[in-house]
This record gives structure tokens, sequence and C-alpha cells, in this order.
């Protein structure tokens, strides 16, 4: 799923200060599993943004509500009528939801409430972790289903770098090494061979450094 | 191996001896000149540092300068910092200007010291820079399969991880860039003798020391102890200090080392 966090609250009453009248749109989705944007933080954060604005003596007037996903029209358009009565928008989705809606309010200010982070796995109670960069071409075959491109800080395609010790990214020490991950599945699952050869150099089209991406799938057209 | 010298020494068998270079962060020529001066005569390579651990001038230029001032130089290029293009562009016009050896390096991680909010490029690693820069002297291929005339006839090194545990992803890790084509390969600097003869021995055992050489390096501090223990050690083929951006103490490790 997309992992997104919260931005902090100062910086949400900074996005919004200019607004006397907003409203707070959660995402039904992804961020509502990761705990970042669904009814319950949106309810949250529009306590704490009333209160503040209260305190500071400039009331928000604000109206919030949660729909099942922000990334798809057929959702957004339950939006048309609240918005309609207020001056900005505040979405709690991710990255994608927040310019759905502002694509679909063009007239209309729209503002992410959260930071979007990455693909990633509930990994324990409260903590997620990133897997995939969505590089538009999966090599997981090649690496034992472990992604280097993603979880290798220099995205390392053939093997570890110097700073790999105690089976710890040299970046981060909380993090595992990739390749040391690589290499034991490799080997549990009788695949070592696969470190034989020199993995060539990455083709980065499929990636987002040709711009941004567009899927079209005729056989799904109508 | 090409005319570099070396690679000369390396053909000899004699023990190569190296230091490190960390260019200044300056724009003047006449700081790099004043580096060049403090270096002991007589290397048969400087090894010119990419960006390690903070921004420096341009290694390129530095190494450019040192070849220009009789220094035999080396210079290190981290995948961090460029793409495949502007590596294999930067290749040529090292040799270009009178370098002509590459040690192909991923480089410290950005966040580490060089500028911890800067971007890495990481668009290619180590291994497949070797193997390109092997390429392009080989067929006279660039990444494109555009031919590259003349063959540059460079020379192309490595780094080793002695430390890099365990010894099977160690030693397949090695074969990659021995299979790229490195002639050398430069050690992280040695401060235990045994876990790095242990290394030496498995590297032996693999037959990897009769495909690349192995340069082992030291560090400044109680380097001169450590290379004169190192040199001895089967399959050393060169000994290289790191100065950390000392280099003038460069020469007391290698007298301290009797390598001088």
């Amino acid at each position: 799923m997309i992992v997104a966090s919260p931005k902090p609250v100062t910086e949400l009453k900074k996005l919004i200060a200019r607004h006397d009248k907003v409203l707070f749109v959660g995402c039904g989705t992804c961020v509502t599993v990761c705990l970042a944007g669904g009814e319950r933080e949106v309810g949250i954060a529009s306590y704490a943004m009333r209160m503040a604005r209260k305190i500071e003596g400039q009331p928000l007037e604000l109206t919030q509500i949660t729909i099942e996903r922000q990334c798809e029209n057929e959702f957004i358009k339950d939006l048309a009528e609240p918005a309609s009565k207020t001056d900005a928008i505040v979405s709690f989705g991710c990255g994608a939801g927040v310019q759905a809606i502002a694509e679909r309010f063009p007239h209309k200010p729209v503002y992410a409430a959260l930071n979007t982070q990455f693909l990633g796995i509930l990994e324990e109670q409260a903590v997620w972790t990133e897997k995939c960069l969505g590089c538009g071409d999966c090599m997981l075959a090649e690496f034992g289903g472990i992604c280097p491109v993603t979880r290798c800080a220099k995205r390392m395609l053939n093997g570890p770098c110097g700073g790999s010790t105690e089976q710890r990214c040299e970046v981060d020490a909380d993090r595992p090494c990739a390749w040391q991950l690589i290499y034991t599945r490799l080997k549990n699952i009788n695949q070592l061979d696969r470190l034989d050869t020199i993995v060539p150099p990455k083709d980065w089209r499929p990636s987002w450094h040709a711009g941004a991406r567009k899927i079209v799938r005729p056989e799904h057209r109508v | 191996m090409t005319k570099t010298k070396l690679a000369r020494t390396l053909a000899s068998g004699r023990l190569a001896i190296t230091a490190e270079c960390r260019p200044p962060r300056s724009g003047d020529a006449a700081a790099i000149k004043k580096l060049s001066a403090a270096l002991p005569p007589g290397l048969d390579a400087v090894v010119v540092a990419d960006n390690h651990a903070e921004i420096h001038g341009s290694a390129l230029a530095c190494a450019a300068i040192l070849a220009a001032e009789g220094h035999a130089a080396v210079l290190s290029m981290v995948t961090r910092d460029r793409n495949r293009i502007a590596l294999e562009s930067d290749a040529l016009g090292a040799l270009a200007l009178g370098v002509d050896a590459i040690l192909c390096l991923s480089g410290d991680h950005q966040s580490l010291g060089a500028c911890p909010r800067a971007a890495g490029v990481f668009d290619i690693d180590s291994v497949q820079f070797a193997q390109a820069l092997n390429r392009m002297r080989r067929e006279g291929l660039d990444f494109n399969g555009r031919k590259v005339d003349p063959l540059p006839e460079w020379l192309v090194g490595a780094a080793a991880h002695p430390n890099l545990q365990p010894i099977e992803l160690n030693l397949l890790r090695l074969k990659k860039k021995v299979a790229a084509g490195a002639d050398f390969v430069l050690t992280q600097a040695v401060t235990d003798l045994a876990s790095f003869t242990r290394w030496m021995d498995a590297v032996r055992e693999a037959g990897l020391d009769q495909h690349v050489a192995i340069i082992a390096g030291v560090p400044v501090v109680g380097g001169g102890e450590m290379a004169a223990q190192l040199k001895s050690v089967p399959g050393v083929r060169g000994i290289h200090v790191f100065n950390g951006g000392c280099e003038s103490l460069a020469a007391g490790v290698i007298q301290q080392a009797g390598l001088a």
C-alpha cells in the first residue's frame, strides 16, 4: 500500500492560514490503513485546527468528510457539494489523491495534509517499511524477492557495498542491508548461482526518469 | 594492461606503492600544486579521491594537474555523483588530460558526509562501471554502442572490502569485479592483520589473486607498521596509504614500512 505520514499540525495550520472556510477530506483506502489520513485522523486534525484558530481569534469554519478513494473520480464527485461551500480543500490522501482532487476542482485551492512516502508494508504495529519504488521493470526474480533498487541505499545491483557491516546498512543502522538479505534468501532457495553473473545497468525508461508515466490497457477500455 | 606506471609496476612483480590525495576545496590550481609537492615523489600512483566525505574540488581537475606535475594519477570516480553518461564522458576527458587509470567506486553514501541533503545518482553501480570501462578499451564501444576511437588504454580499478562478511558473499562480489575486468582492487584500510590474512587466504584459495592485483590499504595512523607486515602477505601486490587528507604524512608511512 501507499504509506504516508501526517504533516505537523504547525505546518498544516500555516497551509490554511489564509482561509476561513475549509474542507478536510480523508481517504478510506491506503492512508486509512497506515493511520495517516482516514476518518479518525481527519477528526483529530480538525479538532486541533479549530482549537488553534479559536485561540488565535480567527475561527475556522471546517467541514470534514472521508471518501472511499481520493484517486478515483467516481468517489471525488461526492465532494462537489461540500466543496462548493468552502474556500479551500485540504486532502488527507496520498499525493495522487491530492492531485486528483485538484484536477477536479480547478478553481479551488487544494492542499496536502500528508507527506506521501512510499509503497510498503506494515512490519509490526505502527511500523511500516518501504518495499517498492515502482521502477516499472520488476527485477525481484533475480534477487530472491528482495528489491535492491528500493532497499539498498545505493541501488547496487551486483552485491553489497563496503559499508555493509554486521548485516546492517551503513546509511541507517536500524535497517538491514538488502544485500545480506538477498544473499541469505538466495542461499535458502538454492539460487545463489544468480549472483554469479553481472547484472547489467538498469534501463530506467520504465521508471519516473522519463517523466510521469501513463498506462493504457486497451483490453479494458470500452 | 596499459602503459600506466602502476600497470608496469604490477606487471613487473614489484610491490606497488600508492597514496591518496584529497583535492582541496578550492578553485586555485596552486592549492593542488601544493599538495602535489607534499606527496612523496616516485609513487606508482596517486589515487585522487572523488568528493570523499565532503565536497572537494574536482577530482578530475586535480588528477589532471597532478599528472601534469609528473605524478601517476589514478582518478577515483563514484557512481553516487554521476550517471552513466557523465561517467563515461569524464573518463574519456580524464584520459585526454593524461589520467589513464580509473578507480570505479560506488562512493560513500552522500548522507554520511559528502552532502546529506543531496540526491544520490546511483544510475549504475561500481561493477557495471568497471565493466563499461573495460568494454570501452576492448571493444571501443560506449553505453550506446557508439564507437570510441582510438581505444582508451586505461587501467581499471575497483574497491575490495576484506571485512565484508560472510566470506562467500564477499568473494562473489570480488569475482564480479574480476569478471568486470578490473586490473587492480584497492582494499579498505586494513587495521586488523589477522582478519585481512584470513580474507587473503580465501581470495587465494578462490584463485582470484591470479586475475586481479590486490593493493592493500593502510591508514595513516599505524600505517607504517601495518604496511611492513602486509607487504609480506602472499597475494598482496601493492600498498596504498590512506592519508586522510594529510598528503605530507604518506612519505613517513612509506619510510616506516621500509618501502621507500
